[in-house]
């Protein structure tokens, strides 16, 4: 699937509609997801009033583990220490947070640039647990960015919402009255059109 | 009569002007230094204007006719959400400003929605504080025309209203209404926007220009510039004030940056050299902008003179 190789905002305001386009293309390149999402489809009534709003997101990055931005070893078998040697710097903030919490700040400590050091009675099975300890999720990070924008974009008096969300697809319906069941269907409707062809 | 003007140019000899315009019996209302450049902002008699232009043309400086000079705009977005600032309302309250426009930008509470859209009655109060409202509101027709009137219905100032679509005629109780002003989430730089900008002004200069007409059919007892020039003589606290407009002019009076319960009194007592005080041709009261003053200047026909 291409970068919103699908766009399309519909509304039986076709002024409205352009205008909209525009608003959600601002709000997609702001929150940078316009590489996330691979259709998009989102229809606009305002006289009934209704807001709906189907995607698919592509698969993005799996989330990085310790594993992958460190090698660990235990050392000489007389210390007492896991080391970690630093691959990717880019989370060691987040990695240290980690540790510091996991471990206690005492035994924690980075003699060098590249290198952590845990001082542990277990290093084998601190060995092993800390190999896939998630440091950093690309995706969830999406998933909060992808809510951001929806409420950006979603009319603001919309305030009653239905959405179904899964890790490759996105269905919202809005509206300032109660949500009505052919609506939700409508929007079923347009997400089974989406998914058409993939 | 008086006319607004915008002096922009060095601040080599920019003393002269002030000078030129207070000799002419004009009011300089604001001045503002920007490291070499300064833009004056005043009242100039009309038969003279020819005397500042020929001043202006010798400093190598730039004069306009700033016809929101002097007056108070409040700009209305239906809330302060993302959905409605920055770029959209801010670029619509600093536009009027650099016609001249001393402008205020608010967020409703709850002016969000269709049927949930609402004003409250201390909202409608701040917004017939000022000259004139702008309405920053949305994409669709059917909202602009037949639902989002219930903000603007019930006031008592002209109501100008932005939206997308380009309207035969304005919506009901609206003055006037531009188009290609709705919800935009990006700085109003394009072609088409700047435009749009444009006839805003445009629209908003000749709604205020009406309202100047009716006014000046039963004359104010004294021009709100005068009162400006008198409070800034006879209360020195003002210049104290760290505010960029400590004075906001008004068509019908001022908004004055002092504390009202503190200042209320001496702002009554400034007299005029006719030997008149204020509190016989104005009625001072407190604004609902923080604890300042208003003063609204009472008409000919109420005071029987003019001064």
């Amino acid at each position: 699937m291409l970068p919103l190789e699908v766009f399309r905002v519909e509304s039986p305001d076709k002024t409205g509609a352009e205008a909209y386009e525009s608003v959600i293309r601002d709000v997609l390149a702001d929150l940078e997801l316009t590489t996330v999402l691979g259709r998009l489809w989102i229809h606009i009534d305002p006289a009934e009033p209704v807001f709906i709003f189907c995607t698919l997101i592509r698969t993005g990055l799996p989330p990085i583990c310790v594993k992958d931005m460190a090698d660990i070893s235990t050392g000489a078998p007389s210390t007492k220490q896991v080391e970690l040697k630093l691959t990717n710097e880019e989370h060691v903030p987040t990695l240290l947070n980690i540790l510091w919490i996991e471990y206690g700040r005492e035994n924690v400590s980075q003699p060098e640039k590249k290198v952590i050091t845990i001082d542990t009675e277990d290093k084998d099975e601190v060995r092993r647990t800390l190999a896939d300890v998630v440091i950093a999720d690309p995706r969830k990070e999406i998933e909060s960015r992808l809510a951001d924008a929806l409420l950006r974009i979603t009319p603001e008096g919309f305030r009653v919402r239905h959405h179904v969300s899964t890790g490759s697809e996105m269905l919202f319906v809005a509206s300032e009255d109660p949500i009505k069941s052919e609506w939700v269907k409508k929007a079923e409707d347009m997400m089974d059109q989406l998914k058409e062809d993939l | 009569m008086l006319e607004p003007i915008m002096y922009e140019g060095g601040v080599f000899k920019h003393n002269l002007v002030i000078e030129l315009i207070e000799d002419l019996g004009g009011y300089v209302l604001q001045t503002n230094y920007m490291q070499t450049e300064v833009m004056i902002q005043m009242l100039c008699p009309h038969e003279d204007i020819s005397m500042l232009e020929d001043l202006a043309k010798e400093l190598r400086a730039k004069i306009t006719r700033a016809p929101l000079t002097g007056t108070d705009i409040v700009v209305i977005a239906p809330s302060l959400a993302y959905h409605h600032l920055p770029h959209h309302s801010c670029d619509l309250a600093e536009y009027m400003r650099r016609f001249g426009a001393n402008t205020t930008l608010i967020g409703l509470a709850r002016g969000v929605g269709r049927r949930i859209a609402q004003i409250s009655a201390k909202e409608r109060a701040l917004v017939n504080e000022h000259d004139l409202a702008i309405f920053a509101l949305g994409n669709f027709e059917d909202c602009l025309m037949n639902e989002k009137y219930v903000l603007y219905k019930d006031l008592d100032v002209p109501c100008i209203i932005t939206g997308t679509p380009e309207l035969p005629e304005p919506p009901m109780y609206a003055t006037g209404y531009v188009g290609h002003l709705g919800r935009i989430a990006h700085r109003l730089k394009h072609e088409g926007e700047l435009d749009a900008l444009d006839r805003l002004v445009e629209t908003v200069g000749k709604t205020l220009d009406e309202q100047r007409i009716e006014i000046s059919k039963d004359p104010l007892t004294t021009q709100p510039a005068r009162i400006m020039k008198e409070i800034k003589e006879q209360i020195p606290e003002i210049n104290k004030s760290l505010s960029p407009a400590p004075i906001t002019l008004q068509l019908m009076g001022a908004r004055v940056k002092l504390s009202y319960p503190q200042y209320k009194e001496a702002i009554e007592n400034i007299t005029f050299e006719e030997g008149v005080t204020l509190r016989e041709i104005a009625v001072v009261l407190p604004s609902r902008v923080r604890d300042y003053i208003l003063i609204r200047i009472l008409p000919k026909s109420v005071t029987g003179f003019v001064i």
